[in-house]
């Protein structure tokens, strides 16, 4: 795959990708608070109009009612001297009506109650017209009405109620009101709104553009610089801003990429060790195996010096060899199933071990483990932890040395002390003692049959079973090294192996 | 292009036939309907509304079977009959005596009713029969005699207004 391909599978699509799904969430949101905005304020103000307009409606037909009910029975002349006394109010239109639904008044006739007729005239033919509106009808049959709508941008209404006189129901009155002004205010409303609308949409379009850039701008960086250091360019850092999760997750991947660097270097400083130490016992055995080869005159004595030298030169490459297997091992495998060990037993299985080793470079070693100090862990690991160190005090020792062996409990940890009379270590080399092929006196480690890898192989131990080893110089000669671990209280019932 | 033209006028004329059958009944192209009372959950709008009478289609009906029809219960839920129960026709015949009157004979139950009960259906008797060509009024009877509380005897379609043009923005609907 090349780089071109390598990058339009990376392009994330336009409507996929994050930018957009912000932008959008904010535009939805916006959408709905737009939407609220230009419904709500509008359908509560026609509501509070309507509202209104029924108090007042209602109250105007019940003045006129109770006007007319002093009438005791209505005529079209009596209704009409009555309806001129009172004020329209402003009103579109007022009908009253006797029982049956004849209009006896109607303000919107001027014929009606207007100037009598003059005397020369014929007298008109009486004119019959029944309203037959369903607020006059449910007037009429006893029950007051009101009906309001909105549209065209004018509020029409319309109120009716029954004239009463004695329980009797002797007519109705009818009112209607079209009303232009509030109908306008109420458009001009929400006129208004859908500008604001308009204006708040538009902003919210940019803002909500720049916003998901901004935002998505730092994501494109770090998804960038994991590209960047997943092609293997460990250096590379992103410059966190602001104080937020983002920038949170730009420090946390700028420190997992400075483990990675270490990591890596690590790695790439083990392999250049591992490589250089294979390389000088193979050396020795091919500078060796050609010695004997080329050299036809060469005595038995002498060969059988060089076939020995080739024998400890393989039994150091194989010791590399189980040492770098054991460091791999303890970095990839989980631990083992765990229990309480008692440290004693193993010291002392240790020492016993190594005393014919002792023996052999003339060191006296003394062991004092207290009994009953209980860690969890497993036998094998605790023994090559012992193993090493004591292993190490005998190798670099002098003849006539000695190295002592304590176990002992102190507060909640036991402490496995290790200490010798021997070399000793430079104050400046103590921290790098645990660090893989690190030796202090690289010819005498040679010569001692040392791989550079017991203490690291005792570091990584110690630390897999919650444990921490130091080392320190001894007064007058020599090193202690300690080792730590949690105590191990067992329940009172359980039985320690 | 002559065909074009052709096949235009054609595709017209079947959308005007189609929209010509589209129109409902309200008495226009000899289609009847019959008045009844509008539902009383309505608070706005004419008391009185139609459904389409369900007569013979080619025949046009007589006063009588419009009045029969009306007595029968409406087929629509949302309309009322505003005749008491076991009114009938005695008779419906054209007044000899006066050119383009109907006169409606009705049985006594008809008398029970008064005001605004007695106006409503009055009218739907009124505006009913008007659609027939020739009626220009109807004078109502039951049980022999005319109601004397009407205001008068002989009612035209003309008297019912339905709807208030000034609040409907329309003309006033009349019968």
């Amino acid at each position: 795959m090349n780089g071109t391909e390598e990058s339009r599978r990376k392009k994330v699509p336009l409507f996929a990708s994050l930018q957009m799904k912000y932008a959008m969430s904010y535009l939805v949101i916006f959408a709905v608070v737009l939407v609220l905005m230009n419904t709500y304020p509008v359908m509560a103000s026609q509501e509070l109009l309507f509202t209104s307009k029924r108090d007042s409606l209602k109250s105007q037909a019940a003045v006129m009612a109770s006007a007319l009910m002093e009438l005791e029975s209505l005529s079209a002349d009596q209704v009409v001297r009555v309806m001129n006394m009172l004020d329209n109010m402003g009103l579109t239109r007022i009908l009253v009506t006797d029982p049956a639904g004849l209009i006896l008044y109607d303000s919107t006739r001027d014929d009606w109650g207007g100037t009598p007729p003059p005397e020369q005239e014929e007298p008109k033919e009486p004119e019959y017209r029944y309203a037959l509106y369903q607020e006059i009808v449910t007037a009429l049959r006893g029950n007051d009405v009101f009906y309001s709508r909105y549209s065209d941008k004018v509020f029409t209404s319309t109120a009716a109620c029954p004239i009463v006189y004695r329980g009797m129901v002797i007519g109705a009155i009818y009112i209607l009101e079209v009303d232009e002004a509030q109908g306008a205010l109420l458009l001009s409303l929400q006129q208004n709104l859908r500008n604001i609308s308009l204006v708040i949409a538009a902003v919210t379009v940019v803002m909500s553009t720049l916003f998901s850039k901004i935002l998505t701008a730092r994501i494109a960086a770090l998804l960038s610089a994991i590209r960047i250091v997943g092609e293997g360019e460990y250096g590379h850092r992103l410059q966190p801003a602001g104080k937020d999760e983002l920038a949170q997750l730009a420090e946390e991947f700028n420190q997992l990429t400075d483990r990675l660097q270490t990591t890596e270097e690590v790695r790439r400083r083990f392999v250049s060790d591992a490589s250089h130490e294979l390389k000088t016992p193979l050396a020795s055995i091919q500078l060796l195996s050609d010695s004997i080869l080329q050299n036809q005159q060469m005595d038995q004595e002498t060969v059988r010096d060089f076939v020995n030298d080739i024998g400890e030169e393989a039994r150091r490459l194989t010791r590399i060899t189980e040492h770098l297997l054991a460091l791999t091992r303890l970095d990839s495998l989980t631990v083992e199933k765990t229990g309480p060990v008692d440290v004693a037993g193993v010291v002392e299985r240790a020492v016993n071990m190594l005393l014919p080793v002792a023996d052999t470079a003339g060191v006296t070693i003394q062991s004092a483990p207290r009994p009953g100090c209980l860690i969890r862990c497993t036998t094998d690991d605790l023994y090559q932890i012992c193993f090493n160190l004591i292993e190490n005090a005998i190798k670099y020792n002098f003849a006539g040395g000695y190295v002592y062996v304590s176990a002992y409990k102190d507060g909640d940890q036991i402490l496995i002390e290790v200490a010798d009379t021997g070399i000793g270590i430079p104050e400046e080399d103590l921290p790098k003692v645990f660090n893989r092929f690190y030796r202090v006196d690289k010819a005498r480690s040679r010569a001692a049959g040392g791989t550079g890898l017991g203490l690291s192989i005792v570091r990584d131990t110690v630390r897999r079973h919650d444990g921490w080893v130091t080392a320190r110089r001894r007064n007058p000669e020599g090193s202690i090294f300690t080792v730590g671990f949690p105590q191990y209280v067992p329940d009172p019932e359980e039985e320690i192996p | 292009m002559k065909k074009r033209w052709m096949f235009l006028i054609l595709v017209l004329l079947v959308l005007a036939g189609i929209a010509g059958c589209g129109r409902s009944g309200d008495g226009e192209n000899g289609e009847y309907v019959l008045y009844f009372l509008a539902s009383s959950v309505e608070k706005h709008g004419p008391a009185l509304k139609t459904e389409p009478y369900a007569g013979e289609e080619q025949a046009e009906p007589t006063p009588a079977e419009l009045v029969q029809a009306l007595l029968a219960d409406p087929a629509a839920q949302d309309l009322r009959s505003p005749f008491p129960r076991g009114v009938t026709m005695q008779d419906c015949s054209f007044d000899p005596e006066q050119p383009g009157r109907v006169e409606v004979t009705l049985s006594e139950r008809y008398g029970e009713l008064t005001d605004i009960s007695l106006t409503l259906a009055d009218y739907c008797i009124v505006l009913t029969l008007s659609q027939i060509e020739g009626v220009e009024s109807v004078e109502i009877i039951s049980g022999g005699h005319a109601a004397h509380y009407r205001s008068h005897q002989v009612l035209t379609a003309e008297e019912a207004l339905l709807t208030d043009y000034l609040a409907d923005g329309t003309q006033e609907e009349t019968g």
